[in-house]
C-alpha cells in the first residue's frame, strides 16, 4: 500500500513538473485611489508578496510591476490601512486605499499558499491584528478570544499564562490539539508584537493538508510582519498600564463569624470552640486583616516594541525587538518577555532566492501559586480575620502570622484551618523560570519556470528552560511547612524540520486556473530533562539557597527523562477554478509517526472542497442589495496520536513511581521493576472526519457580508484507554482504538462598515455553537473523572454525554418544615415498608432527589447535567467608529447557556475546620428562610449540604464582558509632516481598557473559570487600563 | 526523480524507529540484581494512601469502635451502609492496587523460573515473595468482598491465566480464595528464610514466619464458612509459636515505639520512615494537629470502645486519649479537651497507640514527616504481630472444643497478663471476642467489623447508637462529662452487607465481575 502511494505520489509531482511550459512573469499594472476622495494616491508602495519585488505608485497613483499570475500584490501607505490583493491572473489590478473595505476582498494564509477569502472553499475566519490590538496585552488568546465563531479562549490573570484555545470541540478527551503555524513552520516561535493576521483553518479541508502534527483540533497560522524592499522605516510603541482584580468576593468580619458560631453551636447543643467564643477570646472578636485584599494588588504592565525595516531590490532586511514586563494582580505573581528577530530576505538571481530569519525568545516569571483549598486564592477568603498581618517577638523581629497569634495558641486557642496564610504562601514562594529560545528558519525559493517554484525550508528550534522553585518554612500557628523545599528541573528541547514542496500555477485561456503542490516534509524533536529536589535550608535569604547549602539530597531521587519523536509526511494539493464561478480542491496527506508500531504507523488523509460563487454567474443579475453570494462544502479527515504514549507498541518495563525504605533503619530505598501497561501493536491513528458547508453573502457593494457554516466532526477510531478487565493488575492500560466522538454546530460571523465622509463605522459580530457527544466508549462504560476541589470529583465521561459532563446529585430546593421531611418517603415495592428518604434531614437542609428511586441517597442518584465546555453558544462583537484621526472600538465577548460547578461555594459556605465564609451566609435559611440558602453546616452536616455532589454547587456562568475599548488619535498629516519626511511620518496615540464591565450572575471569582468548569479559585481575569503611542517614520 | 524519492522515503523507515531510555523492554537475560529489583514492585502497594494510609479503615469505620472525625458524606454513607460502591473515597483503591500486585507477582512467576543467569539464592527469595504477596493480596481483599455463596469469592488470576481469560467470573466461594491463599503461603514458606537469618539492610522484607502467620489468618477467616479450617489455623499458629522466633513484649505500650520496629513480636510491617511510608500514624489525630502540624483528624475512637476495656487495663490508656489526658504532640504537652478546650473529634477523645513519633518537639523531620501532606513517621505500622497467633490459636479452639478449653485459657491469659490484668479468663466465646477487640483496636487487618459479620453479631451491634464524650469545663478545669450520641442505630441487613460493593469502576471495567447482591 506504502509503496503504491509514492508511486502516485511521485507521479503526481512528475505531472506536475512536466505539464509547465514556459510562461512570462506577467505585467500587471493598476491604480491606487484614495476610497473616500477617489483622488489617484501617490507614493503607495506595491509589492509582491512572494518576492518582495515592489514599486511604487507615480503621481497619478498608477504602477507597472512584473509578477507572476499567483501573486499577492500588497499595496501600503502610511496612515492607511495596509491592503492585499490577489492577482490570480488578471492584467489590471486597481484599488482604493482607505474608508472601509470588504472583509471579502482579505487574503488570507491558507496551508502552504495564500488565498483571496472571496475564493475559499473550505471554512476559515481570521483576524487583521491592526490597530486596535496595540496597547493589548500581547497574546495570542487576547488576539483570538470572542473574535471568531467556533474558537473557544479561556483565559485567567495568570500573567504566565496565555490563554487555553479549542476549535470546534473536543474529540478526544484529552483535547484535540491546536497546530500552530507560524510563517509556515509548525509550532514556531513569534513574537505576539509581530503578528500581522491570523487565520483559523477549522475545517477538516483546510487544516488536512497540515495533516497530524498536533492532531485534529485545527490550524492557526499566524503571519507575522515581513521584511520590504524601500526606505528604511521604523515603528515604535509603547505603553504602559495597570491591571487590578476586577471582582474580589466579600468575606465575613470576624464578629460576624462569631456570631454564626454562637447561633449554630446553640442549636446543635454543643460548646463554642475557645477560638471563635468572645468570652474565652476576646482577641478574636475584631476583625483587623483583609485577607482578599492583600493578595491583591495593581500590577504595573509595560510593553516596548521597536521594528525597523527596509532594504533594496536584492537584500531586505527587518529587525524587531519587544519587551514586556507584567505585575499580576496576585503579589509576588509576575512575567517578563524579550523577543528579538532579524529577517533577511535575499535575491540571488531572477529565479532564485534566500531568506534566513533568527529569533531569540527569553522568559521569566512567576505564577499562582497552588489551587482548591491550599491555593492563596480561596486561603485568603478562608483565612481567620481577627489576626493580623504580623506579629513581633520578643527581639522584635517580624513574623509573618497564622491562624491565631502564638501567644494565643500557647493559651490553648487554636483554629484548625489547614490553610496556610496566603500572603506568606505568595511571598515564601521564589520562582526563576527562565526559559531562552532561538529558532532559526532558513528559506531556499527557486522559480525556474513562470508558475513553478520550488521551496525548501529548514527550521531548527532549541528552547532551554530552567524552572527553579524555593518554598520556605512556614511555622506560624495553621496549616505549616516544616522543611524549606528547592527543586531545579531543566530541560533541553531540540526540534528541526524540514519541508520542500514543489508547486505550481497556470491561467489557461484566461478562466482555468490550475494549481498544484507536492511536498515533503520531516520531523524531528528530542527533549532531555531533570529534576534534582534538596531540602533542609538553614538560612532561607536568596544568596544562601544554593545545593552545597542543602541538608538533605538523598530524600527525592534525581529524575531523568529523554524522548524522541519524528514525523514523516507527504502530501499533495490541486486547486482548479472556472471562470471566478467554480472552485475545486482536493488534497491528500500521508503521516507516518514514531509513537506507532514501525510495522504499521501511517495513514492516508484526503479532504476535497468544492465552492461556487452564485454572483459570478452570467445568468446573475448585478444588484447592488446581494453583491456576493457563495456556496460552500467541504470533506476530510485529519489523524492523531497526540493521546499516545511513546513505545506502546512495544512498552518498556519502568521503575516505581514510590519504592520503598528497607533495612533496620528503613534507609535504604528500592524501587521496583515492572511494567504499568500491555503492549498494543496494532493502535492506528485516531481519525476525524469532518464535513462543513457554509455560504458567503456580501450586500450592498460589499458593506454588509454575512458567513455562516455547519460542521459536523465524527472523531472514529477514538484513542482511548483500553477497557482491561480490572483483575488484570494493569497499573495504566494501553491505549487503544475504542470509540467515536461527534461534534457539530453551527458558526455565524457578520461584518459591516460605512463611511460617511468624515465619519466611519465598523461592526463585526460572529456566534459560534458545539454539540459536543460521546457515540461510543468501546466496552468501557463510563469514565469518572478526577477533575475536582476539595474531595468533590463532579465529572463523568459516558456514552451519550459530552466529554466531562457534570455528575451530581439534584438538588430540589430547601426542606421548609419537619412536615415536608416526613412527606419524603418511599415505599419499598417488595415489602411495603414505607421510609424517610432523607432521615437525618432538618428544615433548611437540601432536598436531594431520589433519582433512582431506591429509598435512599447516595452517589446511585447522580445524573448527568450538561458540559462546561459546551455552552449553548459563545459570541462576540466589535463596534467601532471613525472619525478624522479619531477612532473609537468597543469589542464584547461571552458565552450564555453554561454552567460552572462553584467549588469555591462548597468551601466558602461550609465553614468546614472553621474556614471564614462569604457574606452569603449571613442569609442561611436560620436568618433568612427563603434565601435558599441551607441552613448553617459548619458544626453537623449529617445532610451533606455541602459535602454531597450535588447540583446546590451548579451555578449559571452566562457572561457578556466588554473586552476591550480603544481609543485612538492619529496626528494630522500636517502637523506629523512637519516633525519628519512629508508623507512618512505617523503618529497615534491611544488609550486602552481590558475588561471593563462584566454582566454575569455567577457569584464566585469569575465566570470564566476554565479547568472543565470546576471552580476552585481561580486567579481571576483582571481590569486593565493602558496609555501608549505608536509612532512610525 | 521517481527513483530518488521512492530512496529518500526508504531510508526514512529508520527516522522513525527509536530505542526507549530508561529500563529494557523485556527482562530476557534477567541478572540477579534486576530479579531481585523485580520483587521491590510488590511492595509498592504499602506506600498508597489508599491501602496503608486510610485504606480498609474506611469500612472499619464501620464497626463500633469508631466513628469519622470530619463530615464526610461518602464516609457516612459507607458507615450507614448505603453506599453502592461509586464512593470516591480511596478505598476504592484497594481493588486495583491488590490485583496490581498479583500481577506482578504473577508475571514473575513466569518469568523468574525461564531466568537461567540467576543463582539458587536469588531465585528463592524472589519465588518466595511472589508467592508471599500474591496470597497476601487475595487475603487483603477476599474477607471484605467474598462470601460462601450467594456472591462468591474474588476472581482468581494465578500465573497461567492466559491473556483471553483473565475476565475471570467470581469462584463460587471465597473459600476457593483462601484454599489458594494457604497453598501459596506454604508454598512461600518453603522458599523464604525466617526473619533472623535476612541481612539488618533488607529488613521488611518477608520471611517464613509471616507466611505461616498470614496461613493462619486466612484460615481463621475460611472457618467462619468451614470449620475445618480451624485445625489449620491452629497448625500454622504453632508453626509459628514453635518456631521460638517471637514473644509477646512485656509491655503493651511498648509495641507502639519506633525502637521496637523490629522487636520479638514483630510479624510483618509496613517500613517507614520520615520520608515516606504509611500516612497512617498522623491520620487520626486532631485535624490540624492544634496548628503544630498537619495530623487530619480521621477516624476516632467510641466510648463503646473506651468502655470495653476493663478497669485497669493497660491497654486503654495505651490506645485511646480521653478528656483531661495529657498527650505530648510535637515537644507541646495537650491536656486533651482542656488545652485547647476543644478538639475536632466527635466523641471527645482520640488515638495514642500511633503518637510516639510525634512526641518529640524536634519530632517534625526526624521521626516525622516535614511534609503534613504525607504524615509518615518512623513507626513502622504493624500488619501482623505475635499476640495475633495466640489468638488465634484461642479463637479456633474455643470455636473447635467449646468454651474453656484449658489451651486457649492459658493463650489469653498470657494475653491479659501482659496488659495488667489477673489471669482469670475462662476462655468463653464472649471474653475471646472482648480481648480481640481491645488487643488489637485500630490495628492493621485484625479488623473489628469483619469479626463481627464473622461471628454474627453485627445486626445487634449496629442498631445500637454510638456514643462519645461532650465535656464541659469550669475555670479551665473539667467539670463534667456527658455521654452523647455521636452515631444513630443504623440500619445493617446481615444477607446483604456481610460484603461490602466491589468498586464500580472496576465492576465497569469487567463483562465477568458480578456486583454483590443487593447493592
Amino acid at each position: 500500500m506504502k509503496k503504491v502511494y509514492q508511486l502516485k505520489l511521485c507521479a503526481l509531482l512528475m505531472f506536475a513538473a512536466l505539464s509547465g511550459s514556459v510562461y512570462a512573469q506577467g505585467t500587471v499594472t493598476g491604480k491606487v485611489t484614495d476610497k473616500i476622495s477617489g483622488d489617484p494616491l501617490a507614493g503607495v508602495t506595491v509589492t509582491e508578496k512572494q518576492s518582495n519585488k515592489s514599486t511604487m505608485t507615480d503621481e497619478q497613483g498608477v504602477y507597472v510591476i512584473n509578477v507572476s499570475a499567483n501573486a499577492v500584490l500588497i499595496f501600503s501607505y502610511v496612515g492607511l490601512p495596509t491592503l492585499e490583493e490577489y492577482v490570480a491572473g488578471r492584467e489590471t489590478v486597481d484599488v482604493q486605499l482607505g474608508g472601509e473595505t470588504s472583509v471579502l476582498d482579505e487574503v488570507v494564509a491558507i496551508g502552504y499558499a495564500v488565498n483571496r477569502k472571496q475564493d475559499l472553499s473550505v471554512a476559515v475566519s481570521s483576524v487583521n491584528v491592526g490597530e486596535r490590538f496595540k496597547g493589548r496585552p500581547a497574546s495570542l488568546g487576547n488576539i483570538l478570544q470572542g473574535e471568531m465563531p467556533g474558537v473557544r479562549v479561556q483565559q485567567s490573570g495568570d500573567p504566565r499564562s496565555g490563554g487555553d484555545i479549542s476549535i470546534r470541540g473536543r474529540g478526544n478527551r484529552s483535547g484535540d490539539g491546536v497546530l500552530y503555524v507560524v510563517d509556515g513552520v509548525p509550532n514556531a516561535p513569534y513574537n505576539p508584537a509581530d503578528i500581522e493576521s491570523v487565520t483559523v483553518l477549522k475545517d477538516a479541508a483546510s487544516s488536512a493538508i497540515y495533516g497530524a502534527y498536533a492532531g485534529s483540533g485545527g490550524v492557526i497560522v499566524i503571519t507575522t510582519k515581513k521584511a520590504r524592499s524601500g526606505d528604511i522605516r521604523i515603528d515604535a510603541n509603547v505603553w504602559n498600564g495597570i491591571q487590578q482584580a476586577w471582582r474580589t468576593p466579600d468575606v465575613l468580619t470576624a464578629e460576624d463569624f462569631n456570631r454564626l458560631w454562637k447561633d449554630a453551636s446553640a442549636a446543635a447543643g454543643r460548646n463554642i470552640p475557645a477560638a471563635y467564643d468572645p468570652a474565652q477570646f476576646p482577641y478574636g472578636n475584631v476583625t483587623r486583616t483583609d485577607w482578599v485584599d492583600e493578595i491583591f494588588r495593581s500590577g504595573r504592565m509595560q510593553h516596548y516594541d521597536l521594528t525597523i525595516s527596509g532594504g533594496t531590490e536584492s537584500l531586505n532586511a527587518l529587525a524587531s525587538l519587544a519587551y514586556d514586563d507584567v505585575e499580576g494582580t496576585l503579589l509576588n505573581t509576575w512575567n517578563k518577555n524579550l523577543t528579538a528577530r532579524l529577517n533577511l530576505g535575499f535575491k540571488i538571481n531572477r529565479w532564485v532566492s534566500l531568506n534566513q530569519s533568527l529569533l531569540y525568545g527569553y522568559s521569566n516569571g512567576q505564577s499562582e501559586i497552588g489551587a482548591g483549598h491550599t491555593g492563596a486564592v480561596f486561603s485568603a477568603m478562608a483565612y481567620p480575620r481577627f489576626n493580623e498581618m504580623y506579629e513581633y517577638d520578643d527581639l522584635g523581629n517580624r513574623l509573618p502570622s497564622g491562624t491565631v497569634p502564638r501567644w494565643a495558641l500557647a493559651d490553648g486557642i487554636s483554629v484548625e484551618a489547614d490553610l496556610l496564610n496566603p500572603v506568606s504562601q505568595l511571598l515564601n514562594t521564589r520562582q526563576h523560570n527562565p526559559n531562552n529560545r532561538v529558532f532559526s528558519l532558513s528559506s531556499l525559493i527557486v522559480k525556474p519556470i513562470e508558475g513553478l517554484e520550488f521551496k525548501s525550508d529548514f527550521s531548527y528550534n532549541t528552547s532551554s528552560f530552567r524552572g527553579e522553585t524555593f518554598t520556605a518554612k512556614f511555622t506560624a500557628p495553621g496549616r505549616t511547612i516544616d522543611q524549606n523545599y528547592y527543586n531545579i528541573g531543566s530541560s533541553l528541547d531540540k526540534s528541526w524540520n524540514w519541508e520542500n514542496i514543489l508547486s505550481y500555477s497556470k491561467t489557461f485561456n484566461g478562466k482555468h486556473y490550475l494549481s498544484a503542490l507536492g511536498a515533503f516534509t520531516m520531523n524531528y524533536s528530542t527533549e532531555r530533562s531533570h529534576n534534582v529536589y534538596t531540602r533542609g535550608y538553614q538560612f532561607e535569604y536568596p544568596h544562601y539557597v544554593v545545593f552545597e547549602n542543602a541538608s538533605d539530597w538523598s530524600s527525592d531521587r534525581p529524575e531523568e527523562s529523554i524522548w524522541e519523536e519524528s514525523i514523516l509526511s507527504q502530501l499533495a494539493r490541486v486547486s482548479y477554478s472556472y471562470d471566478d464561478r467554480y472552485f475545486l480542491t482536493g488534497s491528500i496527506r500521508r503521516d507516518a509517526s514514531s509513537k506507532l508500531n514501525p510495522k504499521d504507523n501511517a495513514d492516508i488523509f484526503p479532504a476535497a472542497s468544492v465552492a461556487w460563487k452564485v454572483t459570478s454567474e452570467p445568468f446573475m443579475p448585478q444588484s447592488d442589495v446581494v453583491s456576493f453570494l457563495k456556496l460552500r462544502a467541504s470533506w476530510g479527515q485529519v489523524g492523531n496520536v497526540r493521546s499516545v504514549r511513546r513505545f506502546i507498541y512495544a512498552p518498556p518495563y519502568s521503575l516505581g513511581d514510590y519504592g520503598v525504605f528497607l533495612g533496620e533503619n528503613a534507609d535504604r530505598h528500592v524501587k521496583g521493576l515492572l511494567q504499568k501497561t500491555i503492549p498494543n501493536p496494532d493502535l492506528k491513528w485516531e481519525r476525524a472526519v469532518q464535513t462543513n458547508v457554509g455560504i458567503d453573502l456580501g450586500f450592498f457593494g460589499n458593506k454588509l457580508n454575512l458567513t455562516a457554516d455547519y460542521f459536523n466532526k465524527l472523531t472514529k477510531e477514538l484513542i482511548e484507554e483500553l477497557p482491561v478487565p480490572s483483575v488484570a493488575g494493569i497499573a495504566s492500560p494501553p491505549e487503544a482504538n475504542v470509540g467515536e466522538v461527534e461534534n457539530r454546530g453551527f458558526e455565524f460571523s457578520l461584518a459591516y462598515n460605512q463611511q460617511f465622509g468624515d465619519f466611519g463605522i465598523d461592526f463585526r459580530g460572529n456566534l459560534g455553537t458545539v454539540k459536543n457527544k460521546v457515540l461510543n466508549l468501546g466496552k468501557r462504560g463510563f469514565i469518572a473523572h478526577n477533575d475536582g476541589v476539595n474531595s468533590m470529583q463532579p465529572l463523568q465521561s459516558i456514552v451519550g454525554h459530552s466529554w466531562y459532563s457534570y455528575y451530581l446529585i439534584e438538588a430540589d430546593g430547601l426542606f421548609k418544615t419537619q412536615e415536608e421531611i416526613n412527606s419524603y418517603t418511599y415505599t419499598n415495592p417488595e415489602t411495603g415498608e414505607t421510609s424517610l428518604i432523607q432521615p437525618e434531614a432538618k428544615p433548611g437542609d437540601i432536598r436531594f432527589v431520589d433519582f433512582n428511586k431506591d429509598g435512599i441517597i447516595n452517589d446511585g442518584d447522580r445524573q448527568y447535567m450538561g458540559a462546561y465546555d459546551y455552552p449553548d453558544f459563545s459570541y462576540g462583537f466589535t463596534l467601532g467608529a471613525t472619525y478624522k484621526g479619531f477612532a473609537l472600538s468597543m469589542f464584547w465577548q461571552g458565552v450564555s447557556g453554561v454552567n460552572v460547578f462553584n467549588g469555591v461555594k462548597a468551601m466558602s459556605s461550609s465553614g468546614l475546620k472553621g474556614w471564614n465564609m462569604t457574606t452569603d451566609i449571613l442569609q442561611s435559611y436560620e436568618y433568612n428562610p427563603n434565601s435558599g440558602i441551607p441552613r448553617l453546616s459548619f458544626i453537623e452536616d449529617p445532610n451533606g449540604n455541602y459535602s454531597k455532589v450535588s447540583s446546590y454547587f451548579l451555578e449559571k456562568a452566562d457572561y457578556l464582558r466588554l473586552k476591550n475599548v480603544n481609543l485612538s488619535y492619529t496626528l494630522p498629516r500636517q502637523l506629523v509632516d512637519r516633525l519628519g519626511n512629508a508623507g512618512q511620518t505617523n503618529i497615534r496615540i491611544y488609550a486602552n481598557a481590558e475588561n471593563l464591565l462584566t454582566i454575569t450572575d455567577y457569584s464566585a471569582f469569575d465566570p470564566e473559570v476554565g479547568n472543565l468548569g470546576v471552580d476552585g479559585g481561580r486567579f481571576p481575569v483582571s481590569r486593565m487600563f493602558s496609555l501608549g503611542v505608536n509612532v512610525s517614520f | 526523480m521517481t527513483l530518488s524519492l521512492v530512496s529518500v522515503l526508504a531510508s526514512c523507515d529508520k527516522f522513525l524507529e527509536f530505542e526507549p531510555y530508561g529500563q529494557p523492554a523485556d527482562l530476557g537475560n534477567v541478572s540477579d540484581e534486576q530479579a531481585i529489583q523485580t520483587i521491590y514492585a510488590l511492595y509498592e502497594w504499602q506506600y498508597r494512601e489508599g491501602t496503608t494510609g486510610r485504606g480498609f479503615f474506611w469500612y472499619e469505620n464501620a464497626s463500633d469502635d469508631m466513628v469519622t472525625g470530619r463530615t464526610q458524606a461518602e464516609a457516612a454513607n459507607i458507615k450507614n451502609f448505603i453506599d453502592n460502591g461509586s464512593s470516591g473515597r480511596d478505598v476504592r483503591d484497594n481493588w486495583p492496587q491488590m490485583y496490581q500486585t498479583i500481577n506482578y507477582a504473577n508475571r514473575i512467576l513466569v518469568d523468574i523460573p525461564k531466568a537461567t543467569s540467576i543463582s539458587e539464592g536469588v531465585r528463592n527469595t524472589v519465588l518466595g515473595n511472589a508467592y508471599f504477596w500474591r496470597a497476601f493480596a487475595y487475603l487483603w481483599l477476599a474477607p471484605w468482598y467474598g462470601d460462601n455463596g450467594p456472591n462468591g469469592g474474588i476472581p482468581i488470576v494465578t500465573e497461567t491465566t492466559s491473556a483471553d481469560d483473565i475476565d475471570m467470573p467470581r469462584p463460587a466461594s471465597v473459600l476457593d480464595n483462601y484454599r489458594m491463599i494457604i497453598d501459596d503461603l506454604e508454598r512461600a514458606a518453603g522458599y523464604l528464610p525466617y526473619f533472623d537469618e535476612i541481612p539488618n539492610s533488607d529488613w521488611g522484607l518477608v520471611h517464613k514466619t509471616a507466611a505461616w502467620g498470614f496461613a493462619a489468618r486466612a484460615a481463621l477467616y475460611a472457618a467462619q464458612y468451614d470449620a475445618s479450617f480451624y485445625d489449620v489455623a491452629i497448625a500454622y499458629a504453632d508453626k509459628v509459636i514453635g518456631s521460638q522466633k517471637h514473644g509477646l513484649l512485656d509491655n503493651y505500650a511498648d509495641v507502639f515505639e519506633i525502637e521496637n520496629n523490629w522487636s520479638k513480636e514483630y510479624i510483618l510491617s509496613v517500613t517507614s520512615n520520615e520520608i515516606d511510608g504509611s500516612k497512617w500514624p498522623g491520620i487520626g489525630f486532631q485535624n490540624g494537629g492544634f496548628g503544630y502540624y498537619n495530623t487530619w483528624g480521621y477516624f476516632q475512637p467510641t466510648l463503646e470502645l473506651y468502655k470495653a476495656f476493663e478497669e485497669g487495663d493497660e491497654r486503654r490508656a495505651a490506645t485511646i486519649v480521653a478528656p483531661g489526658d495529657h498527650v505530648s504532640f510535637i515537644g507541646n504537652d495537650i491536656i486533651w479537651q482542656v488545652n485547647p478546650a476543644s478538639t475536632s473529634s466527635p466523641t471527645g477523645m482520640t488515638l495514642r497507640k500511633y503518637l510516639a513519633p510525634f512526641r518529640g518537639s524536634d519530632a517534625i523531620g526526624k521521626t516525622v514527616n516535614p511534609n503534613g501532606d504525607n504524615m509518615t513517621t518512623d513507626l513502622n505500622i504493624s500488619l501482623m504481630r505475635y499476640a495475633e497467633m495466640l489468638l488465634i490459636k484461642a479463637e479456633a479452639l474455643i470455636w473447635k472444643n467449646g468454651e474453656g478449653d484449658p489451651v486457649a485459657k492459658d493463650l489469653l491469659n498470657d494475653i491479659r497478663e501482659r496488659a495488667g490484668l489477673e489471669r482469670n479468663s475462662d476462655a468463653t466465646k464472649a471474653q475471646l471476642k472482648n480481648e480481640r477487640r481491645v488487643e488489637f483496636a485500630f490495628e492493621w487487618g485484625t479488623w473489628r467489623h469483619l469479626d463481627l459479620v464473622r461471628w454474627g453479631d453485627a445486626q445487634t451491634t449496629y442498631t445500637q447508637p454510638l456514643h462519645g464524650y461532650k465535656v464541659n469545663l469550669a475555670n479551665g478545669a473539667i467539670s463534667s462529662l456527658e455521654e452523647i450520641e455521636v452515631w444513630p442505630a443504623r440500619q445493617f441487613n446481615p444477607t446483604i452487607h456481610h460484603v461490602f460493593p466491589i468498586p464500580v469502576r472496576e465492576i465497569a471495567s469487567s463483562e465477568n465481575l458480578e456486583q454483590n447482591r443487593g447493592y
